[in-house]
């Protein structure tokens, strides 16, 4: 399980809401993990799937362009 | 940004786990603006998520989906929001970990020197 951070930790202590805390607590140690990659590594061997046309996307696959990646959701 | 370097850069949003799920850390601004998206449980569910954001904020940018694996989340440290620039096989930028280190212009300085270093 990924640990609090202490920008988290500081974040969450200004949580008075219980139920708030627990839910906050919960998403970040679900979803955030620590870091994997740096600067100047390999590129993960990932393929995703791309959502409005039917095909897929290497992200370690040579290209003559710079990839440009935006993680995040709608929320 | 997209439409200004379409034409030399891939830009991809990659859409990966919510970060403000309605049954997880709802936030008062989701609420207040009817956002209410529940975490993804299987595959058909982010997809639904994913093209319910391009719908709702008229995204242009192409977009990929991070496997139920959440893979890419973990490969990438991605959770809730991340930029990253790869080319030459690497990772040639690194953004801080949302929301408080998104830096859009940073990213956007670093892919406009790098298109400077590639030509």
């Amino acid at each position: 399980m990924p640990a609090l951070s202490k920008r988290d930790r500081d974040f969450l202590a200004q949580v008075t809401d219980e139920k708030l805390y627990d839910d906050m607590v919960c998403a970040i140690t679900t979803y955030r993990y620590p870091d994997q990659v740096a600067v100047g590594d390999p590129v993960p061997p990932l393929t995703l799937a791309s959502v409005h046309e039917d095909r897929t996307v290497s992200l370690a696959a040579e290209r003559k362009r710079p990839l440009f990646l935006i993680f995040g959701s709608y929320t | 940004m997209y439409e200004t370097y379409k034409g030399q850069a891939d830009i991809f949003v990659v859409y990966i786990a919510e970060a403000h799920a309605v049954d997880g850390w709802q936030t008062t601004s989701n609420e207040d603006a009817g956002i209410r998206v529940k975490q993804h449980t299987t595959f058909a569910e982010r997809l639904d998520a994913t093209r319910l954001c391009a719908q709702k904020l008229q995204l242009t940018i192409p977009m990929l989906v991070d496997g139920m694996d959440d893979a890419a989340n973990k490969a990438f440290s991605a959770w809730p929001e991340r930029l990253y620039i790869i080319y030459d096989g690497k990772i040639q930028y690194k953004g801080g970990p949302g929301p408080y280190e998104f830096n859009v212009e940073e990213s956007t300085a670093a892919l406009v020197q790098l298109l400077q270093d590639i030509k």
